[in-house]
């Protein structure tokens, strides 16, 4: 089962290249689903189940599999998409930083997180040194897009990206579930999510109709 | 004993809930009220135990040591009183109706969760659950901080919650790398995320990997902490809230990041001697500098309290830099006290003026005795006049770093707090004293009650001049289990 691990972190990495390169916001919204696809299958690959695991852990990956799989791939790109057509967009026009000039910056925030992964000391031997480094690239490329895109979608999405990246790191550093972590990362993201879109709702009304403006009676 | 400390976290859920029933925002404010207080009563039963036996454990998950009982003891003390002024601040709204019931509701429950978040927070022994609690404490105050849903103020929580979570999100890589680290060292590997444990195996870790552990979760803790150079959304979501949450947000939420950051120093600080100091007192300058250059520009009363939040921020991490963690930690203590109570002052100023602009308030004193005063003397205090207590930690945090020998950053420690000094106590008296030009403000203020400005400032007063033991028993309590001192 392990064997399948690296493939799914190659197709993590792929989804974040494409997240890079696409202004289309829809697309965006579709490779993060398709990302917590692979974040819930990874921890099964990961610790790879055998017949001597206890009943028990299995029912916890699967528990936390379906979780994920529902609130990463189902909720929240529904709620992006949704959040979407109220707005009416459907592109980041206005990056600070070009896509084109964005694709190099992020080669050099890849091969800063491999470098990170395989020169870490001996002690850390038991860690999956590609799993630690495509998490750590996820982060990046997460904490890139927060910073560098203008629409607040985009910007939704660079940190549903970067957490996806925390959790990649911590199945790659720790390699067991740790059920309060997982479940609780989820339900914050999930709600972070949901409150993210109703105030990206709230922020496109214009400031004319918007009433009450710096001086508002009630401070 | 568990039972009362269960029923500490279960009373916010509860009321959280109950406040959904009520029809009557006066009733719901009143619930704010009475649910703090019993929530404040079981707090100060389960810290008196923490505080006498060290450690006081709820199974594997939840404790009590000195560090979180004291700061739950805040926690509780702000909320209390908050509540208490949030009924005034909402009274004229409740008369005009634009505080109607369903925003009333919408306050409470937000109010409640975001003192339970705050209480899970300090009293998680599982580093993995404290996080997703400080998460917790970020949306449900996101969401007060709009309570008006007017466009500023949803730009202000949107700052807020994205740079928060990111933070927090660094802040998660920082506890993986230490669990991980952990991982290698322990034998129970089940128990790797409890501080209990990791403190027990910080001086085996490996040096390395616990400053990576430190450095992330300085980043994502010192972000919600609203240190300099993180401390975008802090003057935004500060200005922008509800006063009652302003204050809270002030006075105890920063306050809790500090406390998951000082759980760090402890993981730190036995492998890597002497480290943490290189790292928090260069930030600790930065947020002082960049706090008093900002508040000489500031003419909004809200801001201008917000930055002075920063600046108190960065001297509390200064204090845990110099290794003065008992300053560091009494300064917290008066920094909260003198916070919250500018922050109900400023609030009934603004309300009395119609304006957040210090440069269109004139003759506060006339027209607004009780805040006026006590914007005054809360100001006076923040900038570290004698006699308040304030004048004294920052005295002690100072002393402390000079016998450190780190002599550059405490000249410009005092340096940037004497700016400071200047700029607010010209535009204090400027607004305290200046002749009134046009008509006298016709803001309708809800009456701030006497004594939740003279309690604070006699407090203040009080501890600037003697401290009774048993504060002092706590703070060092709570200091020796940091690291001494």
């Amino acid at each position: 089962m392990t064997g399948y691990a690296g493939t799914l972190l190659v197709v993590l990495l792929a989804l974040d290249l494409y997240m890079i390169s696409t202004s289309r916001l829809g697309a965006c919204i579709r490779a993060t689903a398709l990302q917590g696809v692979v974040l819930a299958v990874l921890p099964l690959a990961l610790t790879g189940i055998s017949s001597s695991t206890p009943t028990s852990e299995v029912l916890r990956l699967v528990a936390v599999a379906i979780a994920t799989l529902c609130v990463k791939s189902g909720f929240i790109p529904w709620l992006m998409f949704r959040t979407l057509r109220g707005r009416g967009e459907s592109r980041e026009f206005e990056p600070f930083v070009s896509l084109h000039l964005s694709q190099i910056v992020n080669g050099a925030l890849f091969g800063g997180a491999f470098w990170i992964a395989i020169s870490l000391p001996p002690a850390w031997a038991h860690i999956h040194t590609m799993g630690l480094g495509v998490g750590l690239a996820t982060l990046f490329v997460g904490l890139y897009m927060t910073i560098n895109r203008r629409k607040e979608i985009s910007q939704v999405l660079g940190f549903l990206v970067l957490e996806s990246g925390v959790m990649v790191i911590g199945w790659a550093l720790l390699r067991q579930p740790s059920f309060i972590i997982e479940v609780g990362a989820l339900l914050d993201v999930l709600v972070a999510a949901m409150v993210l879109g109703i105030l990206a709702t709230g922020l496109q009304a214009s400031p004319d109709e918007a009433g009450v403006g710096e001086e508002g009676a009630q401070a | 004993m568990t039972a009362i400390f269960i029923s500490m976290l279960a009373i916010p859920v509860l009321c959280a809930v109950l406040v959904l029933f009520v029809r009557e925002a006066r009733s719901i404010l009143r619930i704010c009220v009475w649910g703090s207080v019993a929530t404040a009563i079981l707090t100060v039963v389960c810290a008196q135990r923490a505080f006498s036996t060290s450690l006081f454990a709820i199974g594997r998950q939840l404790m009590f040591d000195s560090l979180s009982a004291y700061h739950a003891l805040l926690v509780v003390g702000v909320f209390s009183l908050s509540s208490v002024y949030a009924c005034a601040y909402f009274a004229p709204a409740i008369a005009d109706g634009s505080f109607d019931e369903e925003k009333a509701r919408g306050f409470g429950t937000l109010w409640f969760l975001f003192l339970g978040s705050m209480l899970l927070t300090v009293s998680s022994n599982n580093a993995g659950l404290m996080w997703v609690a400080m998460e917790a404490t970020t949306i449900t105050s996101a969401l007060l901080v709009c309570l008006d849903r007017d466009q500023p103020s949803v730009q202000a929580a949107w700052t807020y919650l994205l740079m928060c979570s990111v933070g927090i999100a660094l802040a998660l890589v920082g506890i993986l790398v230490a669990c991980a680290e952990a991982q290698g060292v322990s034998p129970d590997s089940s128990s790797i995320f409890l501080w209990t444990t990791l403190r027990e195996l910080a001086p085996q870790l490996s040096p390395g990997a616990a400053r990576l552990a430190f450095i992330f979760a300085l980043v994502g803790f010192g972000t919600k902490a609203g240190l300099a150079p993180m401390h975008g959304w802090l003057p935004e979501a500060h200005g922008h809230a509800p006063t009652p949450v302003s204050a809270v947000l002030s006075g105890v939420l920063l306050n809790c990041a500090l406390y998951c950051l000082s759980r760090f120093v402890l993981i730190v600080e036995p492998s890597n001697p002497g480290w943490t100091s290189h790292v928090l007192v260069p930030f600790g300058v930065l947020s002082v500098a960049v706090a008093a250059a900002f508040i000489v520009h500031e003419r909004d009363i809200k801001r201008l309290l917000a930055f002075s939040t920063v600046e108190h921020m960065g001297i509390i991490i200064l204090g845990f830099g110099f290794g003065a963690y008992g300053a560091a930690l009494f300064h917290t203590f008066n920094h909260s006290i003198c916070k919250m109570m500018s922050f109900f002052c400023s609030g009934a100023l603004v309300q009395r003026y119609r304006t957040r602009d210090m440069s269109k308030m004139h003759g506060t004193l006339g027209h607004e005795s009780v805040a006026g005063s006590g914007f005054l003397l809360g100001l006076f205090a923040l900038i570290g006049l004698p006699p308040f207590s304030i004048f004294m930690s920052e005295l002690w945090i100072a002393r402390a770093g000079i016998a450190e020998e780190h002599i550059v950053a405490v000249v410009a420690f005092l340096s940037a707090v004497a700016l400071a000094f200047i700029a607010t106590v010209l535009r204090a008296v400027e607004m305290t004293w200046a002749e009134a030009e046009g008509p006298a403000p016709d803001g309708s203020v809800g009456r701030i009650r006497l004594e939740l400005v003279a309690l604070p400032l006699a407090l203040l007063f009080l501890l600037g001049v003697w401290m009774p033991q048993p504060l002092s028993n706590m703070i060092a309590g709570a200091a020796s289990f940091i690291g001494g001192g």
